[in-house]
């Protein structure tokens, strides 16, 4: 009897749970989008065209919704990395680095190694950057498995060093004398791409899209359906329980961050062969940042990366049109996902009706027990 | 091999590279004791980047807007902002229970986007605030030292936001050590339970270390700024407050040695600085500081670890008469 109460009780609690996640999330995101109107209506000069690209644009031509689907690749990447990092509590914040280096090694592979033969470039270029992403974020890790430094600072650290050994590489060895920050071309023309069309109505798809949504399916097969994927989440949720269950937690921490470095690494490839003919990267991409918000937004868990991935994309491809259209900058899309990272992530906000939601529940579960006894 | 030594060789036989060295610790060196006074209640502050350029920009724009170029508003303004964004800090980690290394992941998102953002409905610029005059912070000379030789070249005619810089460790130190207040914080930070069980609030004990780390936060900003540009730029603090982080991380959050660490950022920041005049890539030197964070870093971590060891097994030796 007892036994079925709490269970009926359970169940309400899963219930409330779920309905309060949903609409925390909800009310997160209509603050940010609240305060991104508000920031365009004080700002703009034009503030209702300003609202109608900020809000539209990535549906209003084949041009502008290829360009979405552009910017959600690269985040699907990083984002999917740091959800199996995360999920194993490790704060390895190296993809920039990861990421750079998959872009670079890819640009040379197309350049030096396979020249003018993308069926051969293309999948040497992933496999190599897999190889070197999963390099970079294995440093931090074993320096931390070694010496007990920490993952964080060296991971933040490495990042500039790859930037800067990178452009040192760039400038020194492999430039085009004739222009000021680039590679020789590999090609005519973005070699994992095909294009239809042409102006605003041309459409671009991206064979990289179909990689990540591999790499994305993969990735939450290994987190939620393999023995490896299960210890790593269970040494994220409670280090000292896994170890008690003789879970080696150190080999764990380094898997999963290899995992994501290498993930991290073949979105750099995907992305440089993606868009660009020629490598120019002379600053951080930034895409190793935005993989930590898409990988909050879905919760450590890949099966809500495309999601929260084209959710940032339309806000982004949106934000950026605006800018060039009418005068509001784009980096409003930063504020935005700063302000909904705090209040998703705030266990106390809306707290209280997370209690009234679960007494209303249990009460209606406990009025309808009492009818069925009658 | 022979001509890079002897060009080293003539850098560090230059007074004015120390002098450089100073110039260009204190930001570093603020974000570094920022860091350390919230490390020291156990608060992570990784905001401290995006505190640093929000406070920056706030700085210049008071001065420009509200003190008709006057530096010191500005730098006023820095040092309050700072405490506010602080406290949000505080505020979203302990009372919202937000994880803090994210509540500074977004913190820094909202530094990038609102600088950014603001700077251009201000000055109609995408990336610096150079049409507004917004001021710089005086240089001192110290009387009497600035005639020695070599020391007065090296000590005496920097900002006087350098000094501050420098005095502030020490006052930090005091303040962590010696006061009050800085024990509380302390004991927060070592163990919450028994510091709540004898009647210490952690959160309001918190909340006032992320504030004053804020405010080193703005200090920072300022010293971009109002020192070491004299308007604001995009990304102004490039990573500054991230190697304050690590400064910090190094120094086991006790002002002394994480400002030491900081110099030493310090002292590689300059050596690049000069090293690029003299034909040696500029990427290969931009490197340095970085490397030496890391190299800096495992070794206070296998220091660490052997300190630990030998704490543990001179526990072990104490207690084994007891048991024969």
């Amino acid at each position: 009897m007892l036994k079925d109460k709490l269970a009926a009780l359970n169940i309400a609690n899963m219930k409330a749970a779920q309905k309060h996640s949903i609409l925390r999330m909800a009310v997160s995101i209509a603050i940010g989008l609240g305060l991104a109107t508000v920031l365009i209506l004080f700002t703009s000069n034009k503030p209702s065209e300003s609202l109608k690209y900020y809000f539209t644009a990535p549906l209003m031509n084949a041009s502008y919704f290829s360009f979405w689907i552009q910017k959600a690749i690269p985040i699907m990447f990083t984002g999917t990395a740091v959800c199996i990092m995360f999920s194993a509590n490790q704060f390895n914040l190296g993809l920039e680095g990861s990421f750079l280096f998959g872009g670079l090694t890819a640009a040379l592979t197309n350049l030096y190694i396979a020249p003018n033969n993308p069926a051969l470039g293309i999948p040497l270029s992933m496999i190599l950057g897999i190889l070197v992403g999963a390099l970079i974020t294995f440093i931090p890790a074993l320096l931390n498995r070694l010496f007990n430094a920490s993952i964080m600072v060296v991971s933040l650290m490495m990042n500039y060093v790859c930037l800067n050994f990178s452009m040192y590489l760039l400038f020194t060895y492999f430039k085009n004398p004739a222009s000021s920050k680039n590679t020789y071309p590999w090609a005519k023309d973005t070699i994992m791409t095909l294009k239809f069309g042409r102006g605003n109505n041309q459409f671009t798809l991206f064979l990289s899209f179909f990689v990540v949504l591999a790499v994305v399916i993969l990735a939450w097969y290994f987190l939620f359906r393999t023995k490896t994927g299960y210890k790593l989440r269970t040494v994220g949720v409670n280090a000292n329980f896994a170890k008690y269950v003789g879970i080696n937690i150190v080999n764990v921490a380094i898997i999963a961050q290899i995992i994501g470095g290498m993930i991290g690494g073949l979105g750099g490839a995907c992305e440089i062969m993606s868009n660009y003919t020629n490598y120019s990267w002379v600053e951080l991409t930034g895409f190793g940042w935005d993989g930590v918000t898409i990988a909050i937004f879905a919760k450590n868990n890949p099966k809500y990366v495309p999601l929260a991935a084209l959710f940032l994309a339309y806000l982004r491809t949106g934000a950026m049109v605006m800018s060039f259209k009418t005068n509001v900058q784009n980096e409003l899309t930063l504020v935005i996902e700063g302000v909904v990272i705090l209040f998703l992530l705030a266990e106390k906000f809306l707290s209280g009706t997370y209690r009234k939601m679960i007494v209303a529940e249990a009460e209606a579960k406990k009025a309808k027990a009492a009818k069925e006894a009658k | 091999m022979g001509q890079v030594l002897s060009t080293f060789a003539r850098i560090f036989a230059n007074p004015n590279f120390y002098a450089t060295v100073l110039a260009v610790t204190p930001p570093i060196l603020f974000a570094a004791l920022g860091c350390a006074i919230a490390q020291k209640a156990n608060a992570t502050n990784m905001g401290i980047e995006g505190i640093m350029l929000i406070s920056s920009f706030c700085g210049v724009m008071a001065s420009y807007y509200i003190g008709h170029t006057n530096p010191w508003l500005g730098l006023l303004v820095s040092i309050i902002v700072g405490g506010i964004l602080g406290y949000l800090v505080s505020f979203f980690a302990f009372r919202l229970k937000v994880d803090i290394i994210l509540v500074g992941i977004a913190m820094n998102l909202l530094g990038n986007g609102l600088t950014a953002f603001f700077l251009y409905v201000f000055t109609g610029d995408r990336s610096t605030s150079n049409s507004l005059q917004s001021g710089t912070l005086p240089q001192i000379s110290i009387p009497g030292l600035k005639d020695i030789p070599v020391l007065g070249q090296i000590l005496s005619g920097q900002n006087i936001l350098t000094y501050i810089a420098y005095i502030l460790i020490f006052v930090l130190s005091f303040f962590l050590f010696k006061t009050k207040l800085g024990l509380r914080i302390r004991a927060v930070g070592e163990n919450v339970n028994a510091a709540e069980s004898v009647g210490i609030s952690s959160l309001k004990i918190r909340t006032i270390a992320l504030i004053i780390s804020g405010m080193f936060g703005g200090l920072g900003g300022a010293f971009m700024s109002s020192v070491y540009l004299s308007y604001f730029t995009k990304g102004i603090v490039g990573g500054r407050g991230f190697i304050g982080l690590a400064a910090c991380s190094m120094g086991g959050a006790n002002p002394i040695p994480a400002a030491l660490t900081s110099i030493l950022f310090g002292f590689f920041y300059a050596l690049s600085g000069f090293a690029r005049t003299t034909g040696i890539s500029d990427n290969l030197v931009n490197m340095w500081p970085y490397i030496a964070t890391i190299v800096g870093l495992v070794v206070y971590s296998i220091k660490q670890t052997n300190d630990e060891k030998k704490r543990l097994a001179g526990l072990n030796a104490e207690e084994e008469p007891k048991k024969s």
